[in-house]
């Protein structure tokens, strides 16, 4: 294959991969800028939202079908977790927050693996629309990657446009940005917090049926949102096209690495820009604190 | 506040452990009646490897129910007391101290996976406990010798070994690469292709790890592809070897692909499709095809089907025959069962071969590892079909050669 080909191969598959976590980050990023919770079942969230695309899809619907049930889903098992880690742990009681959505991923996990038909095996997700490939001259594109791009890129600008234009988007970004100053102009913080978890899930959601075409639906598919954190995490768990800017730049990174340098690089990669970003964001926020 | 729920959990954690205690302390390791032979497994009836294990189980259970509806072993029940390892090595060190200390189980049987069944070997070699025939394709379930130890499983490396012998003489392949799982698992399929390349003079071209749990493959499959790889073996399982197929052909790049015996299994074939259609597998007991079985199989499935409700495949037959091996030698043991005479008729055991067409088994008082012989398969119209005949490995110290 041609050595330019192959790496337009690369790049457009960690792109697709990286639109992947950005959507993931995104919501790990909205939650915690909501309700200062880093989600731990958000992984489950959107394993669920495959889960149900998958349902949908098997019923014949096709993966539109499929994302009219994997969205309400997702989203409402998001606003349960959120709901009932504000109830448990309250506000400001960060690590408990942790904990509770720790233990709803367990739940969730073991609620998936005991539906009857879904279980712990892999399932495909079989769809026409997104499980082909394209050819760009010599360059294979898988149409998943594509749809990715593509998805992603619509969700983002549906976002900004929304975050702009309607009351309930204004209110929002109000929120994230002070909660008590939003609140003192009549913006409700709890509903706000409902919106970001429902908003997540069901970018969880359309993460999920993305990646399913390539890497299957399976209860264990959440451990992908690692990936996803660390893209939130990378630019500070701030702004939406931090979340995607991340996403990308782990997706090809680790693309290019894995296919370029010895194997087990990429990982090592993956995980040691995440704990140096970490690292980096705790002294800034310690010298801004002293 | 704080301090009071804290306190009140530590309480209750502390009546929870001591209420066990007293549970545990009251259960009565009973001596088994005289007119039962019990028999223990662990298996996954719940976690990751739950679609394996619980088959396993129910294979067992039938064969225990055929023994016992054909008036038992010398007209003693044989009764299965059956686990849950939830595929947990700290749960299955726990079943099996149960099943020893309060089952007082006469042997230990066909329980699964490498990691839960390594915890529980030492600790029923050491009450004096037979451990047969666990599934898991590790050397340590043979060697070094015991004589209370006793598997059929020929290990992964050799048996990719000898897979991929017959593969380069078949196909004529000369540049060989792998790609696997990082961990003991690919690491294992590794070393048997390295020392089968070894014995023609040839060596691996590329060697690709991935991590467990990986789910693209398009980089590993572009460096195979560099290095043009003509066969590659691949030490995967279920998904991985879908997806890399998957790559291989959103490339258009199809090179012959060898899967270890942790690939050759039903659901490789059901989830890939016309993904894998050509790949070569290794291993020792055949897949059946429900459509084209031969009489006793055919009736065999559907018996399995009538009880359990679901089609009975690989896992299903290899609990199965776990149980039928015991009957056999149990049996020979004579009215009167001890260890020492299950060892004795245990070792008697030669060429015992199954309706369902896995390879020979033989032990002798030297020999611990049943069955040095694999096969090759290879998925055509989407069902996995027998290549090769029964390939030998190289037999482990004490054990005959297979040819």
């Amino acid at each position: 294959m041609d050595p330019a080909a192959e790496l337009a191969q690369h790049l457009i598959a960690g792109s697709g991969a990286g639109c992947i976590y950005g959507l993931l980050g995104l919501g790990f990023g909205l939650i915690y800028r909501a309700s200062r919770v880093i989600n731990f079942a958000h992984g489950e969230v959107m394993a669920l939202g495959a889960f149900c695309a998958l349902a949908g899809t098997e019923a014949g619907f096709g993966p539109v079908g499929g994302l009219a049930l994997a969205l309400p889903a997702a989203a409402l098992a998001s606003l349960a977790v959120g709901r009932l880690t504000a109830k448990v742990a309250g506000d400001g009681a960060p690590l408990a927050g942790i904990a509770v959505t720790a233990a709803c991923a367990v739940l969730l996990r073991f609620a998936i693996e005991t539906m009857p038909g879904w279980g712990t095996e892999t399932h495909a997700l079989e769809s026409d629309f997104l499980a082909g490939t394209l050819a760009w001259g010599a360059v294979p594109i898988a149409r998943a990657d594509l749809a990715a791009l593509a998805v992603t890129a619509l969700i983002l600008a549906g976002l900004a446009l929304a975050g702009r234009v309607t009351r309930l988007g204004l209110a929002l970004r109000a929120h994230i940005d002070d909660p008590r100053a939003a609140a003192l102009t009549g913006v409700d913080p709890a509903r706000m917090r409902d919106l970001a978890w429902l908003l997540a899930g069901a970018l969880a959601a359309v993460a999920g049926l993305l990646v399913a075409p390539l890497a299957f639906v399976h209860s264990g598919m959440g451990i992908l949102a690692i990936n996803g954190f660390a893209a939130a995490a990378l630019f500070g768990l701030a702004r939406p096209v931090g979340a995607l800017a991340g996403g990308l730049l782990i997706g090809i990174g680790e693309t290019l690495l894995a296919a370029y340098m010895p194997g087990g690089t990429a990982e090592l990669a993956v995980y040691a820009t995440l704990l140096g970003a970490l690292a980096l964001r705790g002294a800034q926020s310690a010298r801004r604190l002293a | 506040m704080f301090e009071k729920q804290v306190s009140l959990l530590l309480a209750a954690f502390f009546a929870t452990v001591a209420s066990f205690t007293l549970q545990a302390a009251l259960l009565q390791a009973a001596e088994p009646p005289a007119d039962e032979i019990v028999i223990g497994t662990h298996q996954s009836l719940s976690g990751p490897l739950a679609p394996w294990g619980r088959p396993i189980a129910n294979g067992m259970r039938m064969r225990v129910e055929q023994a016992n509806a054909a008036g038992g072993i010398h007209g003693r029940a044989l009764r299965l007391v059956v686990e849950d390892s939830g595929y947990d090595p700290s749960r299955a060190a726990l079943a099996t101290r149960k099943m020893v200390e309060v089952d007082r189980v006469f042997a230990i049987l066909g329980t699964q996976g490498t990691p839960t069944s390594a915890v529980s070997l030492p600790i029923a070699l050491e009450a004096g406990v037979p451990f047969l025939f666990p599934i898991s394709g590790a050397t340590m379930f043979f060697e070094p010798f015991d004589r209370l130890k006793y598997s059929f499983v020929v290990p992964t490396g050799a048996a990719v070994g000898a897979g991929l012998d017959y593969l380069l003489a078949e196909t004529e392949a000369m540049t060989v690469c792998a790609l696997y799982q990082d961990d003991a698992y690919g690491q294992g399929v590794l070393d048997g292709a390295k020392a089968a390349l070894t014995s023609h003079g040839m060596k691996l071209a590329a060697a690709e790890p991935y991590a467990r749990g990986e789910t693209r493959f398009g980089a590993p499959i572009a460096k195979l592809r560099r290095a043009e790889c003509e066969l590659i073996v691949l030490g995967t399982i279920i998904r991985e070897t879908v997806a890399a197929m998957a790559e291989a052909g959103r490339a258009d790049w199809s090179p012959i692909f060898l899967v270890s015996p942790g690939g050759y299994t039903a659901e490789v074939a059901a989830l890939g499709g016309d993904t894998v259609e050509g790949l070569y597998g290794v291993g020792q007991l055949p897949i059946p095809d429900p459509d084209a079985a031969a009489r006793p199989v055919a009736e065999w499935l559907s018996d399995y089907e009538m009880r359990f409700g679901e089609a009975g495949g690989l896992p299903a037959i290899a609990g199965y025959n776990t149980i039928d091996l015991f009957v056999r030698a149990a049996e020979a043991a004579g009215p009167e069962p001890t260890v020492d005479r299950l060892i004795a008729a245990l070792d008697a055991i030669r060429g015992y071969e199954t309706i369902f067409g896995s390879t020979p088994v033989s032990f002798s008082p030297t020999c611990r590892l049943g069955s040095t012989e694999v096969f090759v398969a290879r998925i055509e119209g989407g069902r996995w079909r027998n290549d090769s005949d029964f390939l030998p490995t190289p037999p482990p110290e004490g054990c005959p050669s297979a040819r």
